[in-house]
């Protein structure tokens, strides 16, 4: 069986990281190169934590499939007013106490975006959020041929990665960067910058 | 660098001593922020940070992380000590802030290094 489902539960700062580790282990135990499974798990990681930390709990589902894995992350949380702003490096809402963690340092939703070859997000207040990624487990990048990827019926396009996992600097702009001007909930990263 | 000389030098106590296998690291990461923890960390790399909470061990051993420093002179909570080892993950509490761990490690680090290096 390819296909997984993990419950995340809001709050639960002991448990937060479980859904990812788990993850982590598929791949490993799949024989994903490493640097895949370092991406997938950061953006795993972070994907976990906004659920902890603002949704009353949500759910993980991963699907391994040839060569990629795709991952959903759907949530009953308060949902995102403008996404955008949330996808800009230092934008955050999360509580104090979270912030006492470690968290809310406006790092995760572009985190994951970075870490992934593709991501798409789907938010608005009182819907709750659900965002997907991929990431491949191998060498070979299909972004390079301009593919997509179809996911739950979503197609999601493909961005170049870069190569470097290393931070950007502020306002500067990168191969992730968003499309100009997305409808307003939502976002994807099919736009392949500078 | 040997995790125990790095200890021993930066005067921090050592609270997990860690895996036998996992007592080096050829990196080293300061920060507060766990998404910048995850981003940085390796295998190789040791985390120094004020952060101080189970959920910090969970998240190094994601990026399987061998080992932290701790800040401070803090004492961890049990259940932290108790994460650490669980993990074979080494652990260690530096007496003094973040910022002269750092300048500490620095030195130790540069005087490490082969000369001429």
């Amino acid at each position: 069986m390819n296909a997984f489902t993990y419950i995340i539960a809001g709050g639960d700062y002991i448990r937060a990281g479980a859904a990812s580790r788990r993850l982590k282990e598929r791949l490993e135990a799949a024989g994903a190169a490493p640097d895949s499974v370092r991406r997938a798990v950061i953006a795993a990681c972070e994907a976990e934590m906004n659920v902890v930390v603002h949704a009353r709990g949500g759910r993980m589902e991963a699907r391994l499939a040839p060569g990629r894995i795709d991952v959903e992350v759907a949530d009953a949380g308060p949902g995102i007013a403008d996404v955008p702003l949330a996808m800009q490096e230092g934008y955050s809402t999360a509580p104090p106490e979270a912030r006492a963690l470690g968290f809310g340092a406006g790092m995760g939703l572009p985190s994951i975006r970075r870490a992934a070859d593709a991501f798409a997000i789907d938010s608005a207040p009182g819907r709750g959020t659900r965002l997907r990624f991929t990431v491949y487990l191998g060498a070979r990048c299909p972004a390079a041929a301009g593919e997509g990827v179809r996911f739950r019926g979503t197609r999601i396009m493909l961005s170049q990665r870069r190569e470097s996992m290393a931070p950007r600097r502020p306002g500067q702009g990168g191969p992730c960067r968003l499309p100009s001007g997305p409808p307003r909930g939502s976002a994807g990263s099919d736009a392949p910058g500078g | 660098m040997n995790l125990t000389d790095l200890a021993r030098e930066i005067g921090a106590h050592v609270a997990a001593g860690g895996r036998p296998n996992c007592r080096a690291v050829d990196r080293v990461y300061a920060g507060d922020r766990i998404s910048d923890l995850l981003t940085h960390a390796s295998h190789t790399t040791l985390l120094v940070t004020n952060l101080s909470s189970a959920l910090l061990v969970c998240v190094a051993e994601l990026m399987d992380v061998p080992a932290i420093c701790l800040v401070g002179g803090q004492n961890p909570a049990p259940e932290i000590i108790a994460a650490a080892r669980s993990r074979g993950m080494f652990l260690m509490v530096s007496p003094v802030d973040l910022f002269e761990t750092c300048g500490r490690v620095h030195r130790c680090w540069n005087d490490a290094r082969p000369a001429g290096a």
